[in-house]
């Protein structure tokens, strides 16, 4: 079980920390932090899946070949971004040596991280009976039975053809990857542990969205994810609503969209707003568009809806049209597996 | 048009729940709007938030949507483009940053606290959220009875209750089942013998015959189902197997492992378990 447990910590935390030393080192400086290494790591790790996968759903390659690729090419990716990125950890320390609590604000932030610490043994404790787990949770084990990708029906195991509406969103496959390496279930994977990773990961981003709303005045920052924490507990208005997907479906593409994706690339509007994108930032941001893709082809559409507005606004705002075709160079995956979709349907 | 302005109210209503959610998210935009002196915050978060809104509700881009890339049941992620946590509660801390006195901060800032808590619905009251009594988050009874038909080095074919449809493939994909989920989902399938396995009292013949056509080799019963026919289940060469948490459990006399499995539950002759049955003509 030993074993088990310490490759599923090393697909989780090694190797996202790892993936994430490069693009943070071309990130600016006020942007680095573990946090931020953590968060571009997972996305790097998703966006390198999407990229690897996809040719090999469309070709109705195997399983197993498709995933000693990523494994291979992810390990070794890892190796070379450790290798090349490691400058960026002494400025993550020096930093969180820099910005030690001060006495005043340690309650606030007490109360945050304890709220958050019980929504993550909660995640583990509780369950929700999800019935599109039937298509998701089943489409990665069906993976690994049949070693086919989307040419089984998940719901009760029937041959047929390739499920293009779902196959250009491969975030099934990368939990039976996950399985896969770790030699743990898949449906344990989802609901005992990535239920509580992900929720991290989402409070992770928040908490980068915190240090640009409010970079000077920490004691705000920590009442800010105060609310968040709270419109999160007491978002289950109703079975629709972001927060309610973010409890009851974390492992799902489609929880990830809106719960991580979305706020990510809020993080990334307000570097874009504040004038604070570098080539890191901008790699990011191509790299977190990906992302949308992996988790659900409503991502597809609806990014470049988003990004779209949101550059002419700011080309309007700053008198700085270069943002247009920047924005729209980093929308490129979207148009990529649109046009994709389109050929294949 | 009236139709489509219809539809994307509905669905704008049916996210909130008939809570005061979309009508704090709308309070906290109107706030910037008035109150946030920084514009590049006020661009992202009442420009262009409101913009997502104004094209949700857009008549012209809701048919747009809705006819090539979105349907109607899930127009409503669009609205998960509006970060409507992220804003709220960055206008309420910059409400509350902008309070001078340390104790009329914790006064207001509760006062929101309250306000939020009181508006919402916690996700842990929700009924469907329940304790977690495995690792795999699934009723107990799925993975029983999966355990039992499981056979080492192939598929089988099942037909289970609607209520283990949905998780008995989480746990085991080499069980296959006639139907699944989709049965549950009005208009997705309609699949004879899903209709004769939920019928009360469930007909012998029907459904066995239904499941002899489709290649099933188990079928599973909800322990106590009333079953009603001519002959039993037993004489249409599905022999009882086991009993495991409250379900029955029965096997095709023809399939490839039915001897095997037979001998693992300890079954020396089939046709004599008759409980629960009514003879009717």
């Amino acid at each position: 079980m030993w074993l088990h447990l310490l490759l599923l910590a090393v697909c989780t935390w090694l190797l996202p920390f790892c993936m994430g030393l490069l693009p943070v080192r071309y990130m600016k400086e006020e942007h680095r932090s573990f946090g931020m290494i953590w968060l571009a790591g997972w996305m790097m790790m998703f966006a390198v899946f999407q990229l690897m996968t996809v040719p090999f759903i469309v070709f109705e390659a195997s399983f197993t070949v498709a995933m000693h690729c990523y494994t291979i090419v992810i390990g070794i990716l890892a190796v070379i971004f450790l290798l090349l990125g490691r400058e960026s950890v002494p400025g993550c320390i020096r930093k969180i040596k820099e910005h030690k609590p001060e006495k005043g604000q340690i309650p606030m932030m007490a109360l945050v991280l304890l709220l958050i610490a019980l929504q993550l043994f909660l995640a583990y404790h509780m369950q929700y009976l999800d019935g599109d787990d039937a298509f998701f949770v089943a489409t990665s084990l069906t993976s690994q039975h049949t070693d086919a990708m989307y040419l089984f029906t998940p719901y009760y195991g029937a041959n047929g053809e390739l499920d293009i509406r779902h196959a250009l969103s491969t975030e099934p496959i990368f939990m039976a990857w996950l399985s896969e390496v770790t030699g743990i279930h898949v449906t344990i994977i989802c609901h005992s542990y990535i239920s509580i990773l992900f929720l991290a990961l989402m409070y992770c981003i928040y908490v980068q969205a915190g240090n640009q709303l409010f970079p000077l005045q920490r004691k705000s920052k920590w009442l800010f994810l105060l609310f968040v924490n709270l419109w999160y507990l007491f978002g289950n208005v109703s079975i629709y609503t972001a927060e309610s997907f973010a409890y009851t479906r974390t492992w799902q593409g489609k929880a990830m969209f809106p719960n991580l994706m979305i706020p990510a690339l809020f993080v990334w509007l307000l570097f874009m707003a504040k004038d604070e994108m570098d080539v890191g930032e901008w790699a990011m941001l191509f790299v977190i568009v990906l992302c949308t893709t992996f988790t659900t082809s409503t991502g597809i559409f609806s990014v470049p809806v988003l990004l779209g507005l949101a550059a002419v606004l700011l080309a309007v705002q700053k008198k700085k049209a270069i943002l247009i075709p920047q924005t729209l160079a980093c929308l490129l995956p979207c148009i990529f597996y649109g046009l994709l979709y389109l050929l294949l349907k | 048009m009236g139709d489509i302005v219809r539809t994307t109210l509905t669905i704008y209503q049916n996210y909130g729940g008939g809570s005061t959610m979309t009508v704090i998210v709308a309070a906290a935009i109107l706030y910037l709007w008035v109150a946030e002196d920084k514009k590049e915050i006020k661009v992202l978060f009442v420009h262009l938030t409101a913009g997502i809104l104004a094209l949700f509700f857009c008549p012209l881009f809701a048919w747009a949507a809705m006819k090539f890339f979105l349907d109607s049941q899930v127009y409503y992620r669009l609205l998960w483009l509006v970060p409507m946590g992220m804003t709220v509660a960055y206008a309420l801390a910059r409400a509350v940053s902008k309070i001078e006195t340390r104790r009329k901060r914790i006064v207001i800032s509760t006062v929101f606290a309250l306000l939020l808590v009181q508006s919402g619905s916690l996700v842990y009251r929700n009924p469907m959220v329940t304790k977690a009594e495995n690792l795999y988050h699934l009723p107990p009874s799925v993975i029983s009875v999966a355990d039992a038909m499981r056979v080492e080095g192939r598929d089988v074919k099942a037909v289970v209750p609607g209520e283990m449809l949905q998780f008995i493939r989480q746990y085991d994909a080499s069980i296959h089942l006639a139907y699944g989920r989709e049965a549950l989902v009005d208009g997705w399938s309609n699949n004879p013998l899903y209709e004769a396995m939920e019928s009360s009292p469930v007909r012998s013949f029907a459904i066995t015959d239904y499941a002899k056509q489709q290649g099933v080799e188990y079928i599973v019963l909800r322990a106590g189902t009333p079953i009603a026919g001519s002959k039993p289940i037993s004489k249409y060469e599905f022999s009882y197997l086991t009993t495991v948490d409250n379900y029955d459990i029965y096997i095709y006399d023809r399939a490839k492992f039915a001897a095997e499995k037979k001998a693992e539950f300890g079954i020396l002759a089939s046709g004599d378990w008759e409980e629960n049955y009514i003879q009717t003509q």
